[in-house]
């Protein structure tokens, strides 16, 4: 754990906001706050776990960190450079290093894509092959290393289990070697045998690549597996953050107490 | 006590264009007054087709094509929608999971109990507003009249699930069925709902069938346990007994799959393979080809549900017993 704290810092994420303005023409301006200063590091090959309830602003978070959501403010430091002050070809660039992987495997493909086509589509776009030999090579690579038997290469999504369309999303997200990966409830919507092979899946290409993971879910046993360090969210603030096991049987936050108490455990 | 519900050999199949389906393979459930029975298995084996089938809410091209549903020693299967209609909702109701699509979201919650208490019992306007009041207290909500004015959109999850169950509880019931009643919630409200219907259930003794694929919730509500895989029962007994003792193979997995909050061990077990498709099951043990235990016998006979108060179908466990 010390080690990783002391290895080199990929994401710096300081004082993000995200605000939603609601209210129509005829009433009184409201402000939503959905994240309200968001700091936080992730450091190369650590696992970072997000927890919270519905609302919390866990996926805004998430979302605004590639800015598939445009922040209010804060800073995005991802490397050496200014995530929010890139645009066009640098802000293609630099997504290259981060990637996310959604909760929905069912709604997150697109369904008259194949998998050839979806997993392929990062390498189109960062143009990251010189012909499609080695587009196809990649595509193979990336397919194997994440399970995908070779021969469903030419089908559609509609074709697959929940896992095995996770394991697709899985590889789209992998295939530009990417430092960082967002994962959002990624095994939120598959049963616990499958659940076990993904979240397995993923350990091992942390060890292999490297990966640091931003893992964001409900789940507080799932990410009590997986992560190294927890940040609890409520409110779109941070409540608490540090080391898994600390937080885990030494929860300061009585908002943390309250949720770990909720837990149902076995007997 | 006595027996209140009581399953036999129930079959169900859907009936597809090009075959025949077996969602539910020949179940037997015995239920007795005010317990609470938990169902688990994974999606498509068969739990929530067990509870349409309870309610009677089975739609073609799903089908009962054998075996007994007996409530209170009356054959559900053979009933007229018309008599199953008097027993929903006044003796045997249901909560769903999705407490977002199953209300109308056009109606006053209150309006909405109601409408269930006017089908069973003709009572008058006032006389029903001061029911639905109540029973909308009787599930821990503080303003009752503000929510019975209410229409679902305006209250968060837990509060129409909370609505949910005033609505299946407000005939008092003999037998709730809950549908994974707290998947789409989050943990802290879960545990309200929980807690909630382990309070109501103790108080009415209301038997319940409690369906849910999470253990952990399992562990929490039930006093007996039955684990579904590819429509049959693989396994039931206490939950105590479940949960310290597994037997079946199935169960066993199932158990080391989830993430341990004491272990340290990273890689987590997985059942090797994948669920069967019902088109396509295997001739022997449903479960012999993800099996680590099988022998021969298993690819070529399906085994028998054996065992007195703890029950497991699996030719390896059971001779190993019978020879002890």
């Amino acid at each position: 754990m010390t080690k990783k704290a002391m290895s080199e810092v990929l994401l710096k994420v300081s004082n993000l906001k995200k605000y939603y303005n609601s209210g129509s023409l005829f009433q009184k301006k409201k402000t939503l706050k959905a994240l309200d200063g968001v700091s936080f590091e992730l450091h190369r090959g650590e696992t970072l776990g997000i927890v919270g309830e519905s609302g919390c602003g866990k996926s805004t978070l998430a979302k605004s960190i590639i800015r598939l959501i445009e922040p209010t403010a804060g800073e995005i430091i991802l490397g050496d450079k200014d995530f929010r002050k890139l645009s066009g070809q640098n802000l293609k660039e630099a997504r290259k290093h981060i990637k996310m992987i959604f909760q929905d495997p069912y709604s997150s493909l697109n369904p008259r894509m194949t998998v050839n086509e979806i997993i392929g589509e990062p390498l189109d776009i960062a143009k990251a092959y010189k012909d499609v030999e080695e587009r196809n090579k990649k595509i193979e690579n990336t397919m194997e290393t994440v399970g995908l038997d070779l021969s469903w290469k030419n089908r559609f999504p509609h074709e697959f289990s929940g896992g095995q369309r996770q394991r697709i999303g899985i590889a789209k997200a992998i295939i530009l070697n990417p430092d960082i990966v967002i994962c959002d409830e990624p095994v939120s919507a598959l049963d616990v045998s499958i659940q076990a092979k993904i979240i397995n899946l993923l350990l091992r290409l942390q060890r292999e690549l490297n990966i640091s993971y931003i893992f964001i879910s409900h789940d507080l046993s799932v990410v009590r597996h997986i992560a190294d360090r927890v940040m609890v969210m409520y409110g779109g603030k941070v409540v608490e953050e540090g080391i898994t096991e600390d937080i885990f049987s030494n929860p300061k936050d009585d908002y943390t107490k309250t949720l770990l108490e909720s837990i149902p455990y076995i007997i | 006590m006595s027996t209140l519900l009581s399953i036999k050999n129930l079959n169900v199949d859907i009936f597809s264009e090009k075959s025949i389906l077996p969602v539910i393979n020949n179940v037997n459930i015995d239920l007795k007054e005010g317990e609470v029975l938990g169902i688990v298995g994974e999606s498509g084996c068969g739990k929530s087709m067990l509870a349409s089938a309870v309610m009677g809410l089975l739609s073609p091209p799903a089908k009962v094509t054998n075996g007994e549903i007996l409530f209170e020693n009356e054959d559900l299967v053979k009933l007229s929608q018309k008599e199953l209609q008097n027993i929903r909702g006044s003796k045997i109701s249901m909560i769903f999971q999705e407490p977002m699509t199953s209300l109308n979201p056009l109606m006053k919650c209150g309006r909405q109990i109601e409408e269930v208490l006017f089908t069973h019992e003709k009572l008058g306007r006032g006389e029903l507003r001061k029911k639905a009041i109540h029973a909308i207290s009787e599930v821990g909500i503080g303003r009752a009249v503000d929510v019975y004015n209410d229409i679902p959109s305006r209250l968060s999850g837990g509060m129409r699930q909370r609505i949910m169950i005033a609505m299946a509880l407000i005939c008092n019931p003999r037998l709730l069925i809950c549908d994974e009643p707290t998947t789409a919630l989050d943990v802290t409200i879960q545990a309200q709902i929980l807690k909630l219907i382990k309070e109501i259930q103790n108080k009415k003794k209301t038997s319940v069938i409690f369906i849910s694929h999470d253990m952990g919730v399992i562990s929490k509500m039930a006093d007996r346990v039955a684990v579904m895989y590819a429509g049959q029962i693989v396994e039931i007994a206490g939950a105590n007994e479940i949960f310290t003792n597994p037997k079946h193979p199935y169960t066993i997995g199932l158990l080391r799959a989830i993430p341990d909050m004491n272990t340290g061990t990273k890689a987590l077990h997985d059942i090797r393979g994948s669920v069967p498709m019902l088109d396509a099951l295997p001739n022997g043990c449903l479960f012999s080809p993800r099996c680590d235990i099988a022998i021969k016998k298993c690819f070529k006979e399906r085994p028998k549900l054996k065992g007195d108060k703890h029950c497991t179908r699996c030719f390896v466990v059971n001779d190993k017993e019978s020879y002890e």
